[in-house]
């Protein structure tokens, strides 16, 4: 009886030690995955940041008055070029 | 009896002595048992306390890395964006790059300069090579490296270099909204604008607590939308530039909600380079200055005596003569020398006709229901540069007539704006915002300051200066404007100065079912060809208005329309011009 527990306790030490050492690495190596995904993500961030600065730059409504002012043949819209859908019927 | 009892006491001896054994016997197997169980139970409870640990640290999440992450994210968003109603980036950081070296790390110094002044050829040459061959052991090369620049450099693998992180607060549009977002100094604290007040809601103080990167810093959204606070700014450089005035100012709010879309106060200034900002003529003329607006008054004085009772569309004003007060004499800028009606001196912006009506209903009324405007008053907004109107120390009749028409009392624009509009949306005063602010918020705002009827009389006046009186050239066909045009002559230290003026158009659009007022502001605009020597607001803030209507509105989804036919006022009126 004593002996079976005996041999029951020491299998339970040798698999649990040996699960504790697998669970510590593992989770040593997902945490250093996490800190890595972390530092990834706050980096695309600040890359997002800045393409989103650098993208309302090119789309200033200052910029782009000034680009069709010199490439484009448009000119102020009038009001009574400006119809309803509803009003289109008759076309 | 002594053998029997010896007998019995051996037999019970005996039967003690064997008794003794086999219970020792038994004790010692029961304290065994006992000292095993102990034993066995401690050893469990040592592998379930182990157990135990062992399912905490794989279910609990990891405080330390999340502890670093916070600090990161904290350091990364110290201040909130900025963004217009539509979503555009006003106001954002992006981190930025420094590049610093350690000379006495490098083997050769020479050829790093080399390859620097490579990657970077804005770089001084002379300079680079004295500080690589300094033999100190810290000095800058670059600040505010882009992104792509940081990598290329780091790509190098030259030893000794190395970047510092750091944050700078960038503004995509420049000196667009300059007045509206402000500037932030060099710690990254708000110094103006509705930078200063994002730190005064509490920004600051949650900064540096430190903020967990879970609550992201959420975005500061404006009422401002920057395609018609550009078209606004532009048409005001052009205007300032055109009638070469000293100053230029403009402001768009909607009536409905008191959303300010626009705001715009030439010179300005751009927002990334701060010290721009705080030179003396580049104040925010919209809210942090005060003028005497002249005959734009003229819709308040012309709303107080009609939501009185004191006048009605059959009233007359005896316009023959000037009023002459002790030494003061008051006259008209297009003198018609016979008796007005009610609406007439609103058209020909007569100053006698004003003041006569401001007369007739009284000193004590006048100042209140100007109080009840809120003119009166300091105006709280978001922005911090909010000026106190000049109120007269004693509040004459004199100065009750002066008022009438514009004089003697300095307000900002921004209030004259928000009066205004309470005076055309059905009478109700709304706190102008700079901040957006959803419809359904904004419909249980404001108080009730005049009567519904007044509101429709001055919408019908503003209407008709437009389309018979001084502001002809504020007309945009199809946006139905209104508006009344002001041109005071500037006080420069305490004396009116002729040929000086102070122009100004206060709009409103579209005068059947009105959504947004305008306001322009011109300092002294000079004569021109086109504006057939005239300096006066008719001539030039009127039609400014109008061109920067005729460019937002359709941006503001108004849909053009006709006019509706006449109905509201007695056909006699109408007739009678």
């Amino acid at each position: 009886m004593f002996r079976v527990m005996n041999c029951f306790a020491v299998l339970t030490i040798i698999f649990s030690s040996f699960f504790l050492y697998h669970i510590k690495s593992e989770a040593r190596r997902d945490a250093a995955l996490l800190v890595t995904l972390r530092e990834d993500i706050r980096k695309e961030q600040e890359m997002i940041n800045v393409l989103k600065a650098e993208w309302s730059h090119l789309d200033q409504p200052r910029r782009l008055q000034d680009l069709a002012g010199r490439y484009l043949d448009l000119r102020l819209l009038d009001a009574h070029q400006i119809i309803a859908l509803k009003d289109l019927n008759e076309f | 009896m002594r053998r029997k009892s010896k007998s019995a006491s051996s037999r019970y001896q005996g039967s003690l002595g064997l008794g003794e054994e086999s219970l020792n016997k038994g004790r010692a197997a029961v304290a065994g048992k006992g000292r095993l169980f102990v034993i066995m139970s401690v050893f469990v409870l040592c592998y379930a306390v182990v157990g135990f640990r062992l399912i905490s640290l794989v279910n609990m999440p990891n405080n330390f890395e999340n502890k670093v992450a916070g600090i990161h994210d904290a350091l990364f968003a110290s201040r909130p964006d900025i963004i217009d109603r539509n979503g555009a980036i006003l106001a954002t950081d992006i981190q930025t790059f420094s590049l610093f070296a350690n000379p006495r790390q490098m083997l050769d110094p020479e050829g790093v300069a080399d390859h620097l002044l490579q990657l970077m050829p804005t770089l001084d040459e002379v300079v680079l090579h004295r500080d690589l061959s300094s033999g100190r052991a810290f000095v800058f090369i670059k600040r505010e490296l882009a992104p792509v620049q940081k990598a290329r450099i780091h790509a190098l693998g030259i030893p000794g270099l190395g970047f510092l992180s750091e944050n700078r607060r960038v503004y995509p549009a420049g000196s667009t909204a300059s007045h509206i977002l402000g500037v932030v100094g060099v710690d990254h604290d708000g110094l103006s604008g509705i930078e200063k007040h994002i730190d005064e809601q509490g920004g600051r103080a949650l900064r540096s607590f430190g903020v967990s990167h879970k609550s992201k810093l959420v975005s500061v959204k404006l009422a401002l939308d920057l395609r018609v606070q550009h078209s606004l700014r532009d048409e005001l450089v052009l205007a300032l530039n055109l009638y070469g005035a000293k100053a230029a100012a403009g402001i768009i709010l909607d009536v409905r909600t008191g959303e300010i879309l626009a705001m715009s106060s030439l010179p300005d200034f751009d927002p990334n380079n701060a010290s721009q900002a705080f030179q003396s003529d580049r104040f925010n003329r919209i809210s942090g200055g005060v003028f005497e607006m002249g005959s734009t008054f003229k819709i308040f004085t012309a709303a107080m005596a009609f939501d009185f009772g004191v006048a009605d569309w059959e009233s007359r004003y005896d316009a023959r003569e000037p009023i002459r007060v002790s030494s003061f004499q008051i006259t008209d800028f297009h003198p018609q020398r016979r008796i007005l009606s009610f609406p007439e001196v609103f058209l020909h912006s007569s100053n006698i006709g004003a003041a006569r009506m401001a007369l007739e209903v009284g000193v004590e009324r006048h100042r209140d229901f100007l109080s009840r405007l809120g003119l009166l008053d300091k105006l709280v907004t978001e922005l911090p540069e909010s000026e106190k109107p000049l109120i007269p120390r004693r509040w004459t009749d004199l100065s009750t007539m002066t008022i009438s028409f514009g004089h003697g009392l300095s307000v900002t624009p921004l209030q004259m704006v928000s009066a205004v509009a309470a005076l055309v949306n059905g009478g109700r005063l709304i706190p102008p915002t700079f901040l957006k602010r959803n419809s359904a918020l904004s419909s249980g705002l404001g108080v009730q300051v005049v009567a519904p009827e007044t509101s429709e009389m001055i919408r019908y006046l503003l209407r008709l200066n437009v389309r018979e009186g001084t502001a002809r050239k504020a007309e945009v066909s199809g946006y139905l404007v209104g508006g009344k045009t002001g041109s005071a002559e500037k006080n420069i230290n305490a004396v009116y100065v002729e040929g000086k003026l102070r122009t100004s158009f206060i709009g409103v659009f579209p005068m059947d079912d009105p959504a947004y007022v305008i306001l322009t502001m011109l300092d002294e605009p000079q004569a021109l060809e086109e504006t057939r020597g005239y300096i006066t607001a008719g001539w030039n803030a009127a039609p400014l208005a109008g061109r920067i209507i005729r460019r937002v509105a359709p941006m503001l989804s108004l849909m053009p329309r006709d006019e509706p036919p006449e109905s509201r006022v007695p056909e006699s009126v109408v007739i009678s011009f």
